[in-house]
């Protein structure tokens, strides 16, 4: 196995992983609610919004730009 | 000429209503605009740098000019943003979020770029060609709005 396939393997694990979540949210198990309404919750605060603002301008330069 | 006479009442009798909807409309253009040039640019590019300054300083606008007002979830109780969030919510998601950022930040500082791919090094078969960096820059700004609003 080569670098480059533990890295993909990286990145598929915790998509995965996420998507486990919010299916464990949407069947409301173990206490966990879903990633819409963590990012609506940390927009809802100043820090947060421009926290999700800075995350959301480097994709932005980084998939577009660079 | 209706247009016109439309939006010349609208001025007169619903001023504020009437700048949003201006203000609205052309910032539309604006990135309808940005969003064609991105399309036809390449990565590294002084276009595609421009268009993806444009999004981001409009974005930025907007938040700032929400920030200081009172936050107000819309769709009631059930609307994210509305009550508590709980403990294991906010563990499982930063988690998640941290072992991403981990990922992602390894790769950009490791070498060579194909044995320790970055995001966007794997999306680069897709953001080299018009429809797919269309199709990018749209879900990225409505990404964008969505953090604003």
């Amino acid at each position: 196995m080569s670098a480059r396939d533990v890295t993909i393997a990286c990145y598929l694990a915790v998509l995965v992983l996420a998507l486990a979540a919010e299916l464990i949210a949407r069947r409301r198990l173990a206490g966990i609610e879903g990633l819409e309404r963590a990012l609506g919750k940390l927009r809802s605060v100043t820090a947060g919004r421009v926290l999700l603002l800075v995350v959301w301008a480097w994709l932005v330069w980084h998939l577009l730009a660079r | 000429m209706e247009l016109l006479v439309r939006a010349h009442i609208k001025l007169a009798t619903e001023p504020r209503a009437f700048r949003r909807h201006l203000q609205r409309g052309v910032l539309a253009v604006v990135l309808a605009v940005a969003g064609i040039l991105d399309a036809v640019a390449r990565p590294f590019s002084w276009t595609a740098d421009a268009s993806s300054a444009v999004l981001i300083l409009a974005v930025t606008c907007l938040v700032w000019a929400r920030l200081g007002r009172r936050y107000e979830p819309r769709g009631g109780d059930g609307a994210p943003g509305h009550g508590k969030v709980s403990w294991p919510t906010w563990a499982t998601w930063c988690t998640l979020a941290a072992a991403l950022a981990a990922v992602e930040l390894s790769a950009l500082f490791s070498s060579p770029r194909h044995d320790h791919p970055t995001l966007s090094s794997l999306a680069s078969p897709l953001s080299t060609t018009t429809p797919g960096r269309l199709v990018a820059f749209t879900l990225l700004a409505a990404a964008g709005w969505w953090v604003a609003r």
